[in-house]
């Protein structure tokens, strides 16, 4: 049910032309402010009068696009069928070629990095409920908001260190998401989705308000860095590495939950729940584990900001802060590890890059949003299974599969 | 000695509609029953009644000693009764082994704490697993398509597949909803060798079914249903010399 309605919103259909327009634009206003909006509504419709154009100019032709760009040929499927050797070794060696690669980096490269690193736990956190249980979330950044705020009263307050609150911020967080779940998890696709966004702007807005605690919109200053017996975090150096081990974590973790009969249950359930239910999927518990697993890794990664910016306020956590780890998930592949992190590695440093044209950045980032929606719905590098669902709404499905699935799981 | 499986009084409405009025039925350990009648006659209503997909109005179904009617699917699934659709329920984009293997859910324990340190058990389960599941594909006779995708099969195969899937999570009591429909007379034929074998395990096998030839031919003992009511129950002889069925299948004035 989830993913049919996701699959309906994101593959766009030209006729909803209007919708991604208006959609893009409201989704640039609070960061461009209207100028920003307009330009990015202007240019999502241009792009999507010149995908009408070329399929009712050529009809053979926009086919070709699209199995150039999502079939047969195309990149990422030469990606998953990486031999088993390279598959295996690929992670270690990407590890230790970032750890040293953090040696050479400069401050800015590294502050940038660090970033991109928490947007990666952020987006592999996300895709435990969005990617493999297939259930819609979008107030996520609401439960890194949790953690960031517990780390940070608790350290102003009681000067708790870091260490203590790292885990105890995913667990509040986690503890968040269950009750949260426990009433929401009962609704299917859409009302499910509507309930988390709002549970996101009830988040931010109590935090806002909550003075006595939070300071409201001033914000909790003077947070600790962390440290280790006596050695004090002060250069951006020190929290890529934070962040890398802690990326390394979060994606062994999730690789190991997706090739498990969880993982297992959470696709069955993905695919057809009312089946999975009557091979004794408990279908409520496993959608309330995901949820739980997501707000967990969420207020980690909420712990691990607030200690590097020193400072957070209710303004980091808002509606488009969600909304691009969404489109991380999305864009890199919905339940693929190393899709969603390419994708949220891309998304984050791509307003670095194109900070040379700031103006117009947004429109670039919509362009490339639409896009991808029209011509590689499955993401980026996706798994081998969600481009098999996908292939089949591009309407190949004809092919008979010539790929050794047994490999992988 | 229990029946395995026993429907008492069992009713289903639905606001106005009584679709399942008043159903007594009994199930021996290790028999065919099968259910049969016109289309609307309240069969699939009545499995989903025993398979926990409806909560009954009235009555109840028990499971030997154990009442398990109002009780989720899942549940139900894991004390023992587990069901194939009449309309094919497959998970369509996963492997033909990985939809036996998710069968196996009810039936392993693997927590999360466990499969993220990935400890010895969970490897050991997970092998497990994997080999019961290719066992279970071999009696089915869809081995060689074990890593094809569910959808991807042919249609007999994809019937024979969802059978395997819930054996995989050893049932007591198998329900089969029109196993048959839509299937030539050859793959007919290996369905039901596949259903004798099963019984062969000591599966107590709950059969709805319109194909004739086959409900008559293996079946230890048939219920007939029309609008919602238990009209006949016997064996097969018996059922097919009754009156009333005759008169639900050709109409009154016959």
């Amino acid at each position: 049910m989830e993913s049919r309605a996701m699959r309906a919103i994101l593959r766009g259909p030209a006729a909803r032309m209007a919708g991604w327009t208006a959609a893009f634009g409201l989704m640039a206003l609070p960061l461009g402010g209207l100028t920003g909006a307009s330009w990015t509504a202007l240019s999502v419709l241009l792009i999507q009068l010149a995908t009408l154009a070329i399929r009712t100019l050529s009809p053979g032709g926009s086919g070709q696009i699209r199995r150039l760009l999502a079939g047969g040929g195309g990149l990422s499927s030469r990606m998953d069928r990486l031999p088993v050797w390279l598959s295996r070794s690929l992670p270690p060696v990407l590890l230790v070629a970032l750890s040293l690669a953090g040696l050479a980096m400069g401050p800015y490269a590294l502050d940038v990095a660090t970033n991109a690193g928490i947007y990666v736990l952020l987006a592999l956190g996300l895709n435990v409920v969005v990617g493999m249980a297939g259930l819609l979330v979008l107030g996520y950044i609401a439960f890194s908001a949790v953690g960031a705020y517990t780390y940070a009263i608790l350290n102003t307050q009681f000067h708790v260190s870091f260490w203590v609150a790292l885990p105890l911020g995913g667990a509040l967080a986690a503890l968040v998401g269950l009750l949260l779940g426990l009433p929401t998890l009962r609704l299917r696709g859409d009302y499910l989705a509507i309930v988390t966004l709002g549970f996101g702007e009830i988040t931010r807005i109590t935090l806002n308000n909550w003075n006595s605690l939070t300071h409201g919109p001033n914000g909790i200053l003077g947070i600790a860095p962390p440290s280790v017996f006596g050695f004090t975090f002060s250069q951006p150096r020190h929290y890529f590495y934070l962040v890398l081990a802690l990326v390394a974590l979060a994606a062994l973790c999730s690789t190991r939950l997706e090739r498990s009969r969880l993982g297992r249950a959470w696709v069955a359930m993905r695919e057809d729940e009312t089946a999975a239910e009557s091979m004794g999927v408990p279908t409520l518990r496993l959608k309330l584990l995901a949820f739980t697993l997501a707000a967990f890794w969420g207020g980690v990664a909420g712990v691990v900001f607030a200690s590097k910016q020193l400072f957070i306020s209710p303004e980091s956590f808002n509606f488009l802060e969600s909304v691009m780890v969404l489109c991380m998930v999305v864009l890199g592949g919905m339940g693929s590890v190393p899709g969603v992190i390419l994708g949220a590695v891309l998304l984050a440093f791509l307003p670095e890059m194109l900070r040379g044209v700031a103006e117009y950045r947004l429109i670039v980032f919509g362009a490339a949003m639409v896009l991808l929606m029209q011509y590689r719905p499955q993401g980026l590098w996706p798994s081998s299974r969600r481009f098999e669902e996908f292939r089949k709404d591009l309407g190949t499905e004809a092919e008979i599969p010539s790929r050794d699935f047994g490999k992988e799981r | 000695m229990l029946p395995a499986l026993s429907i008492q009084n069992l009713t289903m409405r639905f606001l106005g509609l009584t679709a399942v009025d008043r159903v007594d039925l009994s199930l021996n350990e290790g028999q065919i029953v099968s259910l049969i009648g016109p289309n609307g006659a309240g069969k699939t209503t009545l499995f989903n009644c025993v398979t926990g997909h409806y909560a009954p109005t009235e009555g109840r179904v028990s499971l030997g000693a154990e009442v398990i009617s109002g009780r989720p699917p899942h549940t139900i699934a894991r004390l023992g009764i587990v069901r194939t659709f009449q309309n094919i329920r497959l998970f369509g984009a996963m492997s033909a082994i990985e939809n036996v293997m998710v069968g196996r859910h009810c039936r392993t324990r693997a927590g999360v704490l466990a499969t993220l340190f990935c400890t010895p058990s969970v490897k050991r389960e997970e092998r497990a697993i994997r080999e019961r599941a290719m066992d279970l594909l071999d009696l089915a006779g869809l081995a060689p398509c074990r890593d094809l995708q569910a959808r991807n099969l042919p249609y007999g195969a994809q019937r024979r597949l969802e059978i395997a899937r819930a054996l995989a999570a050893e049932p007591r009591v198998l329900c089969l909803d029109e196993p048959a429909a839509g299937m030539n007379p050859r793959e007919t034929a290996d369905l039901m060798a596949l259903i004798s074998q099963i019984r062969g395990r000591g599966v107590t096998i709950f059969l709805i079914e319109h194909h004739m030839n086959l409900v008559m031919a293996i079946s230890d003992r048939v219920a007939v249903m029309d609008h919602g009511v238990k009209i006949a129950e016997g064996t097969p002889d018996q059922v097919q010399k009754d009156p009333k069925v005759i008169a639900a299948y050709l109409g009154d004035e016959a």
